[in-house]
């Protein structure tokens, strides 16, 4: 069943290298047998150590991928250059671009193709001193050794091309977000658990996350996903897209064709046609945002064993994102302002660390009803489960959050009411801006509690963060000039989240607060709890989940 | 800390009348604001920005160099320069066709420039009368602030690592500043006299490696 055996390699690297790497008994195998007593990790499954391919060709030896990687480099490579080629499409002639040709589609593709192939015979692997070592690069011959001590985990994972040659995609994880991370795309499944084997850590796989059967799995049902995607609301991103394309429709069909039409049709005014025209964007950004989040979060599970959480979603392509809970800094949830009036909200942990996915803000459930919020984090997040009481902002703050909100809103909406001379649109937005500052003050809440502090802060989406004072990498408390003269202060708490951090800060609180967090977080650690506090937060009632399915 | 708060006002006030006696030694008011009063030989500069650093608030707190006032006047002033664009392409634009009228490019130009000298004086001293730092075996507290006064707890044991950076005006006044890193965000202490500053670096990553040890 090896593929190994049809690509035994004489890698192009220097000779020299072949020649070390030949000298070497592959140590690390040597040294460990299937049921060597270390290893006691709970989840390690037992089932691939017999079917090793240890004895036929030795892991010690440079060798290559499989040929499949060829166009795994070329898939990737398309899916990254994907937007840039759509924005040359649109900005520029669109057909008529030579790039845009079949003679310029293939002579991309041919040279991709070229570059892949060259990859893979510069691509070699081995496993050797304890090291799995990596050497690639036509030109610039790069090494990576990565040592056995420094690897954090192996994650096997396999996208759609992968599964169709029965192939794994390789991960090396490694502690610490700056050092290396290794990954090896296209390589037979013997291979995989062979290096596993020699290096001595363990696999983790969709199927030994599943296999622990003592804690709950979380899935997504269908309607949930549907709702979360049509409450999702990523407008930003969507917005801008649909934004350029439409800029180019200008350019195809002018603003004048475009009023004579309207105007035709439905006898509209210039106002008329720009409020079509927004309504018209908005949903095209809503139907991106739509599939965008279906395509992201469709099949999302999430498991956990006692040291981890692990999180498989994404519908073409399969995402494998396994998080220590040693590198969880702290617990998010969102309530969207189109999933809050519903109950539903979304869930993501800061974390610390390595790898793309894994190293920063990752949602760790894409839509949770609020009630059902405390025995999820209880299943899952179990330190995270508190409630902690706080402050809210006292009835003078109300003004404070007024002016920080309707200020801005009604500078921006005076200068577009002046230049396309909507001035109704003033008063509508000095309405809604105030609604808006309205419930930025109601939802505001800070405290904290021997061990674990808590903000609540809304922007448009109510946020609520979680952490724990020994995740902390700063505090501040701040009071500008117009908070002094209230008796005013903010308070930031600042986590580590990837390789940057995360802040998060909860405006206009009483003054007394400031000694309190300082006190709280300070080395003295004089203060455990606030002196008076408004209330419990999180406010999340305890209910029974109905999504719960146990495996 | 609430002291720090019943400060500000009353500095707000006074700075005005500072900045007028500004070339005069400023060590005197400063001596009698702090706990311990030094004595000066107000002649020499060096002399001068060393006390600044000894000097201690009432809560045991150190001061930057005093050097940094000048420091900050050059640097502020220089980089208030970079805001003259605003009024200058407005200006341009204004020139260019009918549709913008000219005066808010001179109300801007005013305020530019006030911003300008502002930045060459005052700001920079009150910057400096802000400044505490205080660094002890568990942690880094920083108050400072201007407009926003701001106080900054870091614990010993997050800091990852500690740097010294001097650019071009700090290499001019011999000052150097401290910046220190922790997982999430990274902190500055401006303006120490290199010694002072090659120190506070030292003894940072010093407490750091302690701390992480006794993990």
């Amino acid at each position: 069943m090896s593929f190994a055996a049809r690509y035994p390699s004489t890698p192009g690297s220097p000779g020299k290298i072949c020649e070390e790497a030949a000298m070497t008994e592959h140590p690390a195998s040597s040294e460990k047998t299937p049921d060597d007593p270390r290893d006691n990790t709970p989840n390690r499954s037992q089932g691939y150590s017999g079917n090793s391919p240890r004895g036929s060709l030795p892991i010690s030896r440079p060798r290559r991928q499989h040929p499949v990687a060829t166009l795994t480099f070329v898939f990737r490579t398309l899916r990254e250059l994907i937007i840039p080629i759509i924005l040359i499409f649109f900005l520029g002639q669109g057909g008529q671009s030579p790039l845009f040709t079949w003679w310029g589609i293939s002579l991309m593709l041919s040279v991709l193709l070229v570059t892949g192939i060259v990859n893979w015979l510069r691509f070699t692997w081995r496993v050797e001193d304890d090291e799995l070592r990596i050497e690639q690069g036509l030109l610039v011959r790069k090494k990576r050794y990565v040592p056995r001590d420094r690897i954090q985990a192996i994650d096997i994972s396999s996208g759609p091309l992968q599964r169709m040659f029965g192939l794994v995609r390789l991960n090396v994880l490694t502690a610490g977000g700056s050092s290396p991370e290794a990954q090896i795309s296209a390589i037979t499944r013997s291979d995989a658990d062979a290096i596993q084997e020699a290096l001595q850590v363990e696999v983790r796989g969709p199927e030994i996350a599943e296999q622990e059967s003592s804690y709950p799995v979380y899935r997504i049902s269908r309607k949930r996903l549907l709702l979360a995607a049509s409450t999702a609301g990523s407008f930003g991103i969507a917005l801008s897209i649909v934004g350029t394309i439409m800029a180019q429709i200008n350019q195809v069909i002018s603003e004048e064709q475009m009023l004579d039409f309207l105007e035709s049709w439905i006898g509209g005014t210039t106002a008329e046609f720009w409020i079509i025209f927004v309504v018209l964007a908005v949903l095209a950004a809503w139907l991106l945002s739509l599939f965008g989040t279906l395509l992201r979060f469709s099949g999302f599970s999430l498991s956990r064993n006692g040291r981890e959480l692990y999180i498989r979603r994404g519908l073409f392509e399969k995402k494998q994102i396994t998080i220590p809970y040693h590198r969880i800094q702290a617990v998010r949830v969102v309530e969207g302002i189109l999933r809050q009036p519903f109950g539903f909200a979304m869930v993501y942990v800061e974390n610390a660390g390595f790898g793309d996915e894994g190293g920063k803000t990752t949602v760790v459930f894409p839509l949770i009803r609020k009630r059902e919020l405390r025995q999820f984090l209880s299943d899952m997040l179990p330190e995270y489960d508190v409630a902690l009481p706080g402050v809210r902002p006292p009835g003078r703050a109300f003004l404070r959050y007024q002016i920080r909100t309707v200020v801005p809103a009604l500078v921006a909406a005076s200068l577009v009411a002046w230049y396309f001379a909507f001035y109704w649109l003033i008063p509508v937005i000095f309405i809604a801006a105030g609604l808006i500052g309205y419930i930025r003050y109601r939802d505001a809440a800070a405290g904290f509690e021997d061990k674990n502090g808590f903000m609540r802060f809304r922007r448009l989406a109510r946020t609520t963060v979680v952490f724990q004072r020994r995740r902390m990498q700063s505090l501040s408390v701040l009071a500008n000039w117009f908070q002094r003269r209230k008796q005013l202060c903010s308070v930031l708490v600042v986590v580590a989240s990837g390789k940057s951090g995360a802040e998060f800060q909860v405006d206009h609180l009483d003054e007394s607060v400031r000694n309190e967090w300082l006190g709280w977080y300070g080395a003295a650690g004089t203060v455990a709890r606030p002196e008076s506090t408004a209330g419990t937060w999180p406010d999340w009632q305890n209910v029974e989940l109905s999504i719960t399915a146990d495996s | 800390m609430n002291d720090q708060h019943n400060q500000k006002p009353e500095s707000q006030q006074d700075s005005p009348d500072r900045e007028s006696r500004q070339d005069k030694p400023v060590d005197k008011e400063k001596a009698a604001e702090s706990a311990e009063p030094a004595e000066h030989a107000e002649s020499m500069e060096d002399a001068k920005s060393s006390r600044a650093e000894e000097l201690r608030d009432e809560h045991g707190h150190r001061y930057l160099s005093h050097e940094a006032v000048n420091a900050w006047r050059i640097s502020g002033a220089l980089g208030s320069l970079f805001y003259w664009l605003i009024p200058l392409g407005y200006g341009a634009l204004s020139m260019s066709g009918d549709l913008w009228p000219e005066w808010p490019a001179y109300v801007l130009g005013v305020i530019f420039l006030g911003f300008t000298v502002l930045e060459a004086t005052v700001i920079p001293w009150i910057r400096w009368k802000r400044w505490r730092y205080h660094v002890d075996r568990n942690e880094i507290d920083l108050r400072r602030g201007l407009f926003v006064v701001t106080r900054t707890l870091i614990p010993i044991k997050r800091v990852q690592h500690v740097d010294t950076r001097q650019g071009p005006v700090y290499r001019q006044f011999g000052l150097a500043s401290v910046t220190v890193t922790t997982a999430g965000d990274m902190h500055e202490i401006p303006a120490l006299s290199e010694p002072v500053a090659d120190e506070l670096r030292s003894k940072i990553s010093e407490y750091a490696r302690i701390a992480r040890e006794d993990l």
